[in-house]
């Protein structure tokens, strides 16, 4: 449909615009599928957009719950992070080392990370980055007591937590 | 001499901001600003809340990520079309009540 739409628009510019209504029309029509919302988190949980082509890659290597993937930096972002659990529905933690990402794919609620391997990770040099959790609103974006155990073992005073929409908390640990 | 962060002090403020925003509301509904004040705060987008998480959890072997009892929310202030809402939850008059 999109396809159709596309291409009625780019057909409709090149082919010579009689009347300034069907120019309006189709200037809408290539702006709308430009806007499609592809990998918007926002988007894909209120309009059922696509993940976009990096996303796809990304939940593709992450097919189960525990599943986990090392990446490079620049390869994926929190953002990303939010549109697989608006997709998936499924819980991802990000840790970072120099310029390489860890992802570990959860379920609906909870990432498989205790205590030792908080530890093990910090050990290997991995700070956590930030986790997402399924659903909208302040009470999805609040830490839990597991969640300020794990980021005592990084040795960390803070990280963030991300709901479906993309919107962030920023959650700490006193000293 | 405590070395304290800026976005510690911010969030202090915040929290102050929004104590005294919910005085009169508190007064009115029977609820405790001082137990009020002892509880957790987060500010994220149009909404803060106050919130309590259980501290005599102690299995820490089996704590994981999200693990754990979840966070309970007491109150949440929303701003919306320009105006600041108090709303309650259902732990609002569980642990604010006055006694």
């Amino acid at each position: 449909m999109l396809g159709l739409l596309k291409e009625a628009a780019v057909g409709g510019v090149m082919g010579g615009i009689k009347d300034v209504r069907e120019q309006r029309r189709n200037t809408n029509l290539t702006i709308m599928s430009r806007n499609s919302g592809r990998g918007n988190p926002n988007a894909i949980t209120h309009f059922g957009a696509e993940l976009n082509t990096r996303q796809k890659n990304l939940l593709q290597q992450l097919p189960d719950y525990d599943s986990s993937i090392i990446v490079k930096k620049g390869d994926v972002n929190l953002k990303d992070l939010s549109a697989l659990t608006a997709e998936t529905g499924n819980e991802f933690a990000m840790f970072t080392r120099g310029s390489q990402r860890m992802i570990i794919r959860g379920n609906s609620n909870k990432v498989n990370i205790n205590g030792s391997m908080a530890q093990e990770l910090y050990n290997a040099g991995f700070k956590w980055s930030g986790h997402t959790h399924p659903g909208t609103g302040i009470n999805v974006k609040l830490e839990s007591i597991g969640d300020k155990y794990i980021l005592k073992q990084f040795n960390q005073r803070q990280s963030v937590i991300l709901d479906d929409q993309g919107r962030i908390n920023i959650f700490t640990i006193g000293e | 001499m405590k070395k304290i962060s800026q976005g510690e002090v911010e969030r202090e403020f915040q929290k102050a901001l929004a104590v005294e925003y919910v005085k009169n509301y508190c007064k009115k509904n029977g609820l405790s600003i001082q137990k009020l004040r002892k509880q957790n705060f987060a500010l994220c987008d149009n909404e803060c809340a106050f919130y309590v998480q259980p501290i005599d959890y102690v299995k820490t072997d089996q704590l994981v990520i999200d693990g754990g009892p979840k966070p309970q929310v007491t109150l949440i202030i929303r701003h919306e079309k320009e105006e600041l809402q108090i709303e309650e939850t259902e732990y609002t008059k569980v642990f604010l009540k006055k006694e």
